[in-house]
C-alpha cells in the first residue's frame, strides 16, 4: 500500500493547485445546488416522511428539535424473547402510516410483565387534531398485532429535547470563534492568509450542512457537535499548508510581484504526503465504525466521513489559491496607494528638474512641483522583476 | 519541559531505563483501564477507569421519570413548567449529566407531563436523588407551621439558584440567588429586620434559622453553618427542587435501553481497535523506526484520553462523541507525520546526521503543529465557553484531545526518539530515511514555470 501511494504521491511533484482552480470552485457548488434541490424537492413533494411544504423537515432537523410522539407498546416478557423482530414489526406498521421511526428503545420495569419497546417518531400533521387521530390509528393497528395483549398501546406527545437555544448558541459560538481564529491567523500570519482560512472554515460548514441534507441524516444535538468537530480538523489542515507560505514568503519580504501562486502549489505539494496520511488516519476508524455498525451508526457515519474529505478538499483546493490570488491582489492595492502618493522627477518646460508629488485626494489629483535644487538621482526601483523562490534564499540560519 | 529535555544527557543506559518506564506506563495504564479488583480490606472495589466512562443515552440508556403536572391555583402553569425544566436540566448538567434530556410533553389525559431521560444510571431511584425531590421553599419571620402564608420569600416565586459556595473564612456555605422579585422582596425585608432570625421551610420541614446580619440588596445572599461539602450539597440541591414551580407527581420510572440497539458499544470498540491497528501498521510500515516511536506515542495518548474521559465530570460519550474519539485518535498521528515529513526533508537534502535531523525537524515543525492546534483550540474553547449542555461536553473532550495530542507528539514522541538516537544513531533504514541524489533534485527541482523547487517531498 505504502509503496503505491508513494508512486502517486511522487507523480504529484508537478502538481499544481493554482491551475485547477476553475474545477475545483465548482464541486462546492454542485453540491450546495445539489443540497438546495433536495430540500425542494422534499419540500414541495412531502416525500419521504417529509411534512409537505415544511422545510424543516426537508433539510432533516430532528426530533430533538421539534419533539414528536412516544409510542409504548407493552409487551412483557415477548420483549426480551424477541426484542429487535418485534421491534421490527411494530416500525413496519408505524411507518405505514407516513411517519418515520427516529428510534426506538427497551424499556423494562421491575415487574417484567411491564416491558415495553417504545417508538419516538415526528409528527407529520400540524394540527393537535390530526395528529391525535393519526396517532389513534397508529395505537389501533399496532394492537392489533398483538390479539392476546389489548390495550397494550398507548401514545404521548413530547417536545424538543434539545434546548431550544442550542442551535443560536451553537450560531453563536461559531461566529465568535472565526472572529477569535481570524484574529489569531492574522497575528501569526498574514492578513490575506487569515481571510482564507475562514473562507475555507465558511466553505466547509455550508458542504457539512449540505452533505447532511443530502445524506438525510436527521440533525440532532450530538450531530451538530460532531460538525464542529469536522471544520475543527479541516482548519488545522489549513493552517499546516499556510504555515510552509509563511516559511517560503520569509525570504521575500517586502519583494513585489512575489509569485504567490507558485509559493501556493509548492506549500500544497510539500505536505499533500501529510494531508492525504492525516485524512486517512483519521478516516480510518470511522469507515470501520460505518462497515460494522447498523443502519443507524452508518447514516450517521457516511456524512462524517464525506465531511473529511470536504475538509481535505478545502484545505488543499481552496485555501491555498484564494490565499495566493487574495495576497496578489491585496500588494497590487497596496502598490496602487501608493502609487497615488508617488514622487517622481519631471523637467519642465527649461529644462530644470522638479520633484512633482502627486497625491489624490477626494479623486481630484493635486499635484505640487517644487525646483529640483539636490542633484536627482535617476534610479527608478525596478518594479517589474519577479521574484521568484528559489532554493538559496530559503536556508534560514539561526544564531544559537 | 523542552529546556529540560534539551539538556537530558542521554547514553545508552538512560535510554534504555527511560523507553522501559514509558512501556511499564503504558502497560499498567492500560490494565488499570480494564480489570476490576476489590481493595484490600475494604469494601470497596477497584473498578477499570474505561469502564467507568459515562455514556449517553444512545449507547447504553439509562432511566425514564415521568411526572405529571398536577394542576394548581397560580396563573401562568406553562411558563412555570418551562422554568422547571430548565431547572432540571441545569441541575443534571451541574451534576455532569450533560447528556440528561427533560422534555415537555402531553398524556393521553391530556395533563401535562414531564420526561426526564438520564443516561448511564440503572437504578431508577437514582433519578429522584439527581433532580432532588421537588420541594417547596419558604423564607419567613417566625416560627409556624403554615409557612405558605406568612412566607416574605417563596421558592417557586422569588429563588433563581442555589449552589454550593465558601464564606470568607473558607467553611462550605450555601449561596443563594433570587431573581427580580425575589431581589427585591428580600431586601425590603432583610433591611427591616437585621437581627432577627429568619426560618426557611422546605416542604413544610424547618431546616435552618441563619440570623439576618445586614441588609442585602443585590438579590443574593448565602447561609453559613457548620457545613460539610456534603451537607451544604444537600441542602442546596433540596432548595434548587424547591424552585421548580410546579407540583410534580412521579407516574412512571424505567429503564431504557440504547436507542442504537444493544451492542453498539461492542461496535465502537471493535472498530475502534481495528482502525488503530490500521494506523499503527501504516506508522510503521511507512516511517519504520520513527513510526514506532510514534505508535508507543499513540499508546500513551489512547491511555491518557481514556483516563481523562473518565474522570472528567463533563465527559459523557454519544455516538459523536466516540466517532470524535475516533477521529481524534487519527489527529493525534498528524503531529508525528508532519514532524517525521520534516525530519525526512532534513535529512535528505543535507549531510547532517540522523541524530541533527531529527532535532532540526523537531525545530521546524512546531511552529506548524503548534498553531494548527490553537486554532483548534480556540474552536473548542469558544464552544466550552458559549455552548450548550451537549456541546459543551463535546467541546471538553475535543480539548483534551488537541491538548493531548500536541503533548504526545512534541514531548512524547521527541522523548521517545531521543531515547532511540544513542541505541542506534547510524542506520538510516531503521529510521526510513535516505539521502535524496543530487541529480533527481535537479531534474525534478524546476517546474515548468521556472520556480525552483526547494523541498522536495519523499514518500
Amino acid at each position: 500500500m505504502a509503496k503505491n501511494k508513494g508512486n502517486f504521491l511522487k507523480s504529484m511533484k508537478n502538481f499544481k493547485v493554482s491551475r485547477y482552480t476553475k474545477v475545483t470552485a465548482f464541486i462546492p457548488l454542485v453540491i450546495l445546488l445539489a443540497a438546495i434541490i433536495v430540500v425542494v424537492a422534499l419540500g414541495t413533494t412531502g416525500a419521504g416522511g417529509v411534512r409537505k411544504g415544511s422545510y424543516t423537515d426537508a433539510v432533516g432537523i430532528g426530533i430533538d428539535f421539534e419533539g414528536g410522539t412516544i409510542l409504548t407498546v407493552t409487551l412483557g416478557e415477548d420483549v426480551e424473547n424477541d426484542y429487535e423482530g418485534n421491534a421490527r414489526n411494530i416500525i413496519d406498521t408505524i411507518e405505514g402510516f407516513g411517519v418515520q421511526v427516529s428510534n426506538y428503545q427497551k424499556q423494562t420495569a421491575n415487574n417484567a410483565e411491564q416491558n415495553a419497546i417504545q417508538f419516538r417518531y415526528k409528527n407529520v400533521d400540524t394540527d393537535d387534531n390530526a395528529i391525535n387521530e393519526r396517532n389513534t390509528n397508529i395505537r389501533e393497528a399496532v394492537n392489533a398485532l398483538y390479539p392476546d395483549r389489548p390495550n397494550n398501546v398507548r401514545y404521548e406527545s413530547i417536545g424538543a429535547t434539545a434546548a431550544s437555544d442550542l442551535l443560536n448558541k451553537a450560531g453563536i459560538a461559531l461566529a465568535v470563534s472565526v472572529a477569535l481564529i481570524l484574529v489569531y491567523i492574522i497575528i501569526r500570519f498574514t492578513l490575506m492568509s487569515g481571510f482564507a482560512a475562514i473562507i475555507a472554515l465558511l466553505h466547509d460548514v455550508v458542504i457539512m450542512f449540505c452533505l447532511t441534507v443530502i445524506c438525510r441524516v436527521q440533525i440532532n444535538t450530538s450531530y451538530v457537535a460532531a460538525m464542529i468537530t469536522i471544520i475543527a480538523y479541516s482548519i488545522n489542515n489549513t493552517i499546516i499548508i499556510f504555515d510552509r507560505c509563511r516559511e517560503y514568503l520569509k525570504p521575500l519580504k517586502g519583494q513585489k510581484n512575489i509569485d504567490y501562486n507558485g509559493i501556493g502549489d509548492m506549500a500544497v505539494r510539500d505536505t499533500f504526503t501529510r494531508s492525504v496520511y492525516t485524512t486517512l488516519t483519521t478516516m480510518v476508524t470511522v469507515i470501520f465504525l460505518a462497515i460494522l455498525g447498523g443502519e443507524t451508526i452508518r447514516q450517521f457515519c457516511v456524512p462524517i466521513i464525506l465531511g473529511l474529505v470536504a475538509g481535505f478538499f478545502s484545505s488543499v483546493f481552496i485555501a491555498s489559491p484564494l490565499w495566493a490570488a487574495m495576497s496578489a491582489s491585496f500588494d497590487r492595492t497596496k502598490e496602487k496607494y501608493a502609487k497615488r502618493n508617488e514622487v517622481t522627477y519631471e523637467k519642465d518646460d527649461e529644462g530644470e528638474e522638479q520633484i512633482v508629488a502627486k497625491s489624490i485626494k477626494g479623486g481630484e489629483v493635486e499635484t505640487i512641483r517644487v525646483k529640483n535644487l539636490t542633484a536627482p538621482s535617476q534610479s527608478k526601483p525596478k518594479n517589474n522583476a519577479v521574484y521568484k523562490y528559489s532554493k538559496k534564499n530559503t536556508q534560514f540560519k539561526k544564531k544559537k | 519541559m523542552f529546556i529540560y529535555m534539551e539538556v537530558l544527557p542521554v547514553n545508552k543506559k538512560k535510554s534504555i531505563i527511560v523507553l522501559s518506564v514509558v512501556a511499564v506506563f503504558i502497560i499498567l495504564m492500560a490494565v488499570f483501564a480494564v480489570v476490576s479488583f476489590p481493595i484490600g480490606d475494604t469494601v470497596y472495589d477497584y473498578n477499570g477507569y474505561a469502564r467507568t466512562i459515562k455514556l449517553g443515552l444512545d449507547m447504553s440508556g439509562g432511566v425514564s421519570a415521568v411526572y405529571e403536572v398536577v394542576p394548581d391555583e397560580y396563573a401562568d402553569l406553562d411558563v412555570r413548567v418551562t422554568g422547571t425544566i430548565s431547572s432540571m436540566q441545569s441541575l443534571l448538567v451541574s451534576k455532569g449529566y450533560t447528556e440528561a434530556t427533560v422534555s415537555k410533553g402531553t398524556n393521553s389525559n391530556g395533563n401535562t407531563t414531564i420526561r426526564v431521560e438520564v443516561p448511564d444510571v440503572d437504578d431508577p431511584e437514582r433519578v429522584l436523588d439527581l433532580i432532588g425531590r421537588p420541594a417547596s421553599l419558604y423564607f419567613t419571620l417566625e416560627e409556624t407551621d403554615n409557612p405558605k402564608d406568612v412566607a416574605f420569600i417563596n421558592g417557586r416565586e422569588h429563588l433563581e439558584n442555589a449552589y454550593v459556595t465558601t464564606d470568607d473564612d473558607g467553611n462550605y456555605a450555601i449561596g443563594l440567588k433570587f431573581n427580580d422579585a425575589g431581589a427585591a422582596a428580600f431586601a425590603t425585608t432583610t433591611s427591616e429586620n437585621i437581627g432577627s432570625t429568619t426560618y426557611i421551610y422546605v416542604d413544610g420541614q424547618l431546616m435552618m434559622r441563619p440570623t439576618i446580619q445586614s441588609a442585602i440588596t443585590n438579590g443574593s445572599a448565602i447561609i453559613t453553618g457548620n457545613y460539610t461539602y456534603d451537607s451544604a450539597y444537600e441542602y442546596a440541591t433540596k432548595l434548587q427542587s424547591g424552585t421548580f414551580g410546579v407540583t410534580l407527581k412521579q407516574t412512571e420510572v424505567r429503564n431504557i435501553s440504547a436507542t442504537l440497539g444493544e451492542n453498539s458499544v461492542r461496535i465502537a470498540l471493535i472498530a475502534g481497535a481495528i482502525g488503530v491497528g490500521i494506523i499503527f501498521l501504516f506508522m510503521i510500515l511507512v516511517y519504520r523506526g520513527l513510526g514506532l516511536a510514534a505508535d508507543l506515542a499513540l499508546c500513551v495518548y489512547i491511555v491518557l484520553l481514556l483516563w481523562f474521559c473518565a474522570v472528567l465530570p463533563w465527559v459523557q460519550l454519544t455516538l459523536p462523541g466516540i466517532a470524535g474519539i475516533l477521529l481524534s485518535i487519527g489527529m493525534a498521528v498528524d503531529g508525528n507525520v508532519i514532524i517525521f515529513e520534516r525530519i525526512k526533508d532534513e535529512y535528505g537534502h543535507t549531510s547532517k546526521p540522523i541524530a541533527s535531523a531529527i532535532k532540526n525537524g523537531f525545530k521546524r515543525s512546531t511552529a506548524a503543529i503548534v498553531d494548527g492546534n490553537v486554532t483548534t483550540l480556540i474552536g473548542a474553547i469558544v464552544l466550552w465557553v458559549l455552548g450548550s449542555s451537549t456541546v459543551v461536553g463535546f467541546a471538553v473532550t475535543l480539548f483534551i484531545g488537541i491538548i493531548l495530542s500536541m503533548f504526545t507528539c512534541l514531548v512524547i514522541t521527541r522523548l521517545i526518539l531521543k531515547c532511540f538516537v544513542p541505541l542506534n544513531s547510524r542506520s538510516a533504514a531503521f529510521y526510513g530515511l535516505k539521502r535524496y541524489e543530487d541529480a533527481e533534485d535537479a531534474a525534478s527541482g524546476k517546474s515548468a514555470d521556472g520556480v525552483k523547487v526547494a523541498v522536495k517531498e519523499e514518500a
